[in-house]
């Protein structure tokens, strides 16, 4: 209990979440964002350290949220008005957001301080242990909430906050991943989908890095939806199965790491890693279990 | 793999695993140390009255530790948790506080023993590298000696006559380096490393420390700083430059061409050990590895420098 709850919590709740906000983005072909939000981080980072001088959480994580909430934006306008593919957008911010904060480092005498994404967002989820009350007594006392790790509720929340998001956007959201121009004409509005589906996901990845680590982090926003695409051509059990496999993979990963991995392995391991590793196989074999079925009939509709 | 069948196995498991308590197999208190600098005095102190972890192993850099289910597991189980402070731990730090919240008696070595006079800031933020001055980690046997005295009062003389030991030992060889160094010509006392691991070191010993590479591990020198050292190696007439055993060795080796390039004749003096004891294996051997390292190269001159060992 104390060692593990929290943990699978976190982990189930931060797979969950990823992977729903995720499968819109696989759809948009913006998969790439958690890995350029990695990086894009920094600079906001920097200016945190700079303001407080500290490496503490709280700050480190606004100016995070702040610098990511800025590349969002950034990419958006780039899109819009660059007239360039979307993953070029992402890529032209990602890579001047991180070498305006290597360039922010350097000019403030800051090379010898530990702050890239690794150091100072790496959540570890074996870290997340809390003294659970074990008794009623326990419960009513109180105490033992004081050392409740925050993330994990936190995590619950953002989900919560992502699935009444998608369920009352649902109309708007399905035809925005398919034909904006038709939502448009239709008297939708396809850039106030967007935006908060960006903002969502941002706030996703910065809260999932700061719990879970970036690795993961990055991994649980395309895996789930890449293999739940390939199971299903449609759009509500898309998003289900894709939610779905996210959070098992996190139960099973941790699981695994923390479980399994004694008994085979004499010791327990990493348990991102573990469940970055899982939903990557569980891809691979949806690919190749697929890819038999796909060769049968010629040519089926691949688009959604 | 099944894993419909694999599903309800897993979960048996958790259950089944999640209620047990866990049990020290030796007697007396278990104490869990982060580094070596730390975890040897303790062992040493401890004998067979407690049982002593250390976590960081002993080639391991400790800004890339990660813990696992196991690592937090022997963390609450101990009675007491000894680890450096001032940074060392990185991202650890927040969970050693929480262990300690819970009941664990949990102490920060370093910024224990060290005086607010005697602190390196490098930056905006503390120098964590404390253990390379002997005369400071000298304080540290009696402090292990105390913390373990408290958990288990009967064996509280034994503990301290042990630490007594190894502190009269580590002021022997702190005496014996500051002697040695003071030898060397005094335009030969630079330090030339990998990254900035020793100044408390170079203030101890009396040598001017320069690190390639900053206190983080995981920064990259800039062409800026690679050139600053070269033109100080070649107007210093610096004979030796440093490996580290837990930092990768591309800067050293960008300074060794950036001289070779300017017709100076740059050695490498050899691997000297700075946040793990590495092949030196304990502390004391650490400290002794790395002081024969720099003096033979220093020293020496350029012969002695050149037969040293050369990766």
């Amino acid at each position: 209990m104390t060692l593990d709850l929290m943990p699978m919590v976190a982990v189930t709740a931060s797979a969950a979440t990823l992977a729903l906000l995720g499968s819109f983005l696989v759809l948009r072909r913006q998969a790439m964002l958690g890995d350029a939000m990695a990086h894009s981080v920094l600079p906001g980072l920097v200016v945190a350290f700079l303001l407080t001088g500290s490496r503490a959480a709280g700050p480190m994580f606004l100016g995070a949220a702040a610098a990511a909430a800025l590349s969002g934006a950034a990419i958006g306008a780039i899109i819009r008005y660059g007239r360039v593919e979307r993953s070029a957008a992402i890529g032209l911010v990602y890579t001047t957001m991180f070498a305006l904060g290597v360039l922010l480092l350097e000019l403030n005498g800051g090379a010898n301080v530990d702050l890239d994404v690794d150091c100072v967002l790496s959540g570890q989820l074996e870290l997340m242990f809390w003294n659970a009350p074990t008794t009623w007594a326990e419960v009513l006392e109180g105490p033992s909430l004081a050392g409740l790790p925050p993330q994990p509720l936190r995590l619950v929340g953002l989900l919560a906050a992502s699935c009444t998001a998608v369920v009352a956007g649902w109309p708007l959201l399905r035809a925005v991943a398919f034909d904006a121009p038709f939502a448009r004409s239709r008297g939708l509005h396809p850039s106030a989908a967007s935006a908060g589906l960006m903002t969502l996901t941002i706030l996703a990845i910065v809260l999932s890095f700061d719990a879970v680590g970036s690795i993961l982090a990055i991994a649980l926003l395309t895996c789930p939806p890449a293999t739940a695409r390939l199971l299903t051509d449609r759009m509500g059990p898309y998003v289900l199965l894709s939610v779905g496999l996210g959070a098992a993979a996190g139960l099973l990963g941790y699981l695994l790491a923390t479980r399994a991995a004694p008994l085979l392995l004499g010791g327990s391991v990493d348990a991102s890693g573990t469940v970055a590793a899982l939903s990557g196989l569980g891809l691979l074999a949806a690919a190749a279990c697929t890819a038999r079925a796909r060769r049968l009939p010629e040519s089926q509709g691949a688009d959604l | 793999m099944d894993w419909p069948k694999l599903l309800p196995a897993l979960a048996a498991l958790a259950l089944s695993c999640s209620g047990s308590a866990e049990a020290s197999l030796k007697e007396g208190p278990s104490v869990v140390c982060t580094t070596a600098m730390i975890g040897d005095l303790a062992l040493e102190i401890a004998g067979s009255d407690a049982s002593v972890e250390v976590l960081f192993g002993v080639d391991m850099d400790p800004h890339l530790f990660r813990p696992t289910r196991d690592d937090v597991k022997l963390l609450m189980a101990a009675d007491l948790v000894l680890y450096n402070g001032l940074h060392l731990e990185g991202y650890l730090t927040d969970a050693l506080e929480r262990v300690g919240d819970s009941g664990v008696e949990v102490i920060p070595v370093a910024e224990r023993v060290l005086l607010e006079s005697e602190l390196i800031e490098s930056g905006p933020a503390p120098d964590p590298h404390v253990w390379m001055d002997a005369s400071v980690w000298s304080r540290v046997p009696a402090l292990i000696a105390d913390a373990l005295g408290q958990q288990l009062p009967s064996e509280r003389p034994a503990f301290t006559a042990r630490a007594a030991a190894i502190e009269a030992r580590l002021l022997a060889a702190d005496e014996d380096y500051r002697r040695s160094f003071s030898a060397l010509a005094p335009d030969r006392r630079v330090l030339l490393t990998a990254h900035d691991a020793f100044r408390y070191f170079g203030r101890r010993y009396g040598l001017e420390v320069r690190g390639i590479q900053g206190v983080s591990t995981t920064s990259e020198a800039s062409l800026s700083t690679i050139e600053e050292l070269v033109n100080l190696v070649v107007q210093r007439d610096i004979p030796a430059v440093f490996f580290e055993s837990t930092v990768s060795e591309r800067n050293v080796k960008a300074l060794l061409e950036g001289a070779k390039a300017r017709g100076h004749d740059l050695q490498v003096g050899g691997v000297l050990h700075a946040d793990a004891p590495g092949a030196a294996a304990t502390y004391e051997g650490m400290l002794e590895s790395n002081a024969a390292t720099i003096l033979t190269a220093l020293g020496a001159g350029r012969e002695a420098a050149a037969g040293a060992d050369v990766r």
